[in-house]
């Protein structure tokens, strides 16, 4: 082991992350160097010292209580919405299904479809073609492979700083879906597009709220504590999930053409 | 359209109370020094407190919910806050020298060991924590989660979402220039006196390169 090594494990040992054979050696190298010796004394007191100073200072502050308040109101508030009406009605599944006017022959989504959104949008995977010229770039790479037409949604036209970083082939249910990634002033946006063919008037799904805006209708809500804006165009479903606010995305949605 | 939106079990609100509340504090204390604003930081905890309740069903009873919580609280700043956090630095701090932090670090920690200075009796944990403040935020948020709130180094990787090693090299950085900033802080306030050359001028690492480049 050299001075260099020791430096490093000398900090593994300091955060007890150090494997036994490795502090043999440290141990080792320290007896016969005195200026590793000196400085991995110093070091380690020095951390030790600051460390309580850190963690003393820490524990010293408390949330205030007003932050414990306002907490609590949003987890009874979010407890109430978590509750489906229809099963506070003591509706059944098939019944509520009735009341929405889906029949399961033309059941294809699956449950859970903007959890599922959600799930992909908060997994952090990196888009596998960026816009670095353009859009084009991104529009090649989903026709070449999708069986779907798709291009990327210029966000941008809506006059808002919002920037196309790129886009990866999701799948949600086991269809193919396209995820186009946005960055809006450093906030990350996940736009999922995916082909729901010609199903006639759609129903607003459960706990959203639908919105007419610039003559485009409008599904808004939350979901896992992220905001969800989906709208139909073209005979196909955009999901807009962020934790952007509702309002911006609304905009944006509505500004797509 | 949206086909059959079949909803899970609704969370209970009380199990989760008692499991994530009690670690409130913690995640109000890191917040504070992730995004160096107490209202930041409360909006912060407030966002990270509704998501983990939305996404309760996903957490897997028996593991570590502190953690569980911090890897939310940090994709939530790493979303939403650090843009500015980093923005702000950028413009409040001039340029680190990596050279200069691994030069002088050595002596910097003998001094400040010096129990003749006395330097951590006299300094104020405020004064601890804005030194903590200037670390760029990325190295931050790692000594926050190590020296702080304890995770493992695998713990940390998982919450900030790199590998091991990185968790490693970000966290001895971040705890180098920790260290440089209590020093010149130590310097600032006349508790440690730094090191002179023969003339009774401080040394400093650029009259070192200067005389070594004319010795040359």
């Amino acid at each position: 082991m050299d001075c260099r090594d020791a430096q490093r494990f000398a900090q593994l040992r300091l955060d007890e992350e150090i494997e036994p054979l490795d502090c043999a050696q440290l141990d080792s190298h320290l007896s016969a160097c005195n200026a590793c010796r000196g400085r991995h004394e110093a070091e380690h007191k020095f951390h030790l010292k600051l460390r309580g100073q850190l963690r003393a200072q820490a524990d010293a502050k408390r949330s205030p209580p007003a932050l414990e308040a306002r907490i609590a109101e949003e987890l009874s508030r979010a407890a109430v919405d978590a509750r489906s009406p229809l099963t506070r009605w003591g509706v059944t599944a098939t019944a509520a299904l009735m009341l929405l006017g889906i029949s399961w022959s033309a059941t294809r989504d699956g449950p859970d479809v903007f959890a599922e959104t959600v799930k992909r949008h908060s997994s952090n995977l990196p888009p596998e073609v960026r816009s670095v010229s353009g859009p084009a770039e991104v529009d090649q790479f989903l026709r070449d492979h999708l069986r779907f037409p798709v291009s990327a949604p210029r966000l941008d036209e809506s006059g808002m700083p919002v920037r196309l970083v790129g886009a990866r082939l999701s799948s949600i249910h086991d269809r193919d879906v396209a995820l186009m990634m946005y960055d809006h002033r450093g906030a990350k946006l996940s736009l999922f597009a995916y082909p729901i063919g010609s199903q006639g008037p759609s129903s607003t799904p459960p706990g959203f709220e639908r919105r007419e805006v610039g003559g485009r209708v409008l599904y808004v809500g939350a979901e896992r504590g992220y905001n969800v804006v989906a709208w139909e165009r073209n005979e196909m479903l955009y999901s807009l999930v962020s934790d952007v606010d509702t309002g911006e995305l609304v905009q944006l949605a509505s500004a797509v053409r | 359209m949206f086909g059959f939106l079949k909803k899970k079990n609704a969370p209970s609100k009380t199990e989760f109370e008692t499991l994530a509340l009690e670690h409130m504090d913690a995640l109000y204390a890191s917040a504070l020094r992730l995004t160096r604003s107490p209202k930041d930081a409360e909006d912060l905890v407030q966002d990270t407190f509704l998501k983990a309740f939305r996404f309760f069903d996903s957490f897997e009873k028996g593991t570590n919910i502190k953690a569980w919580l911090f890897k939310i609280l940090t994709n939530t700043f790493i979303n939403k806050y650090r843009r500015k956090v980093k923005e702000k630095e950028m413009a409040d701090a001039p340029a680190e020298d990596i050279m200069l932090d691994r030069f002088v670090s050595a002596e910097q920690v003998r001094a400040l060991q010096d129990p003749e200075s006395d330097f951590f009796g006299k300094l104020l944990s405020d004064e601890v924590v804005e030194a903590l403040d200037q670390v760029p935020v990325d190295f931050r948020m790692v000594v926050i989660l190590a020296d702080i709130q304890d995770f493992s180094y695998k713990e940390i990787a998982e919450i900030v979402g790199c590998p091991v090693g990185t968790v490693m090299s970000r966290l001895f950085r971040g705890r180098r220039i920790l260290q440089k900033h209590l020093y010149d802080y130590a310097v600032r306030e006349g508790v440690i006196v730094p090191p002179m050359d023969e003339s009774g001028e401080p040394l400093d690492l650029e009259a070192f390169r200067a005389r070594k480049k004319a010795a040359t």
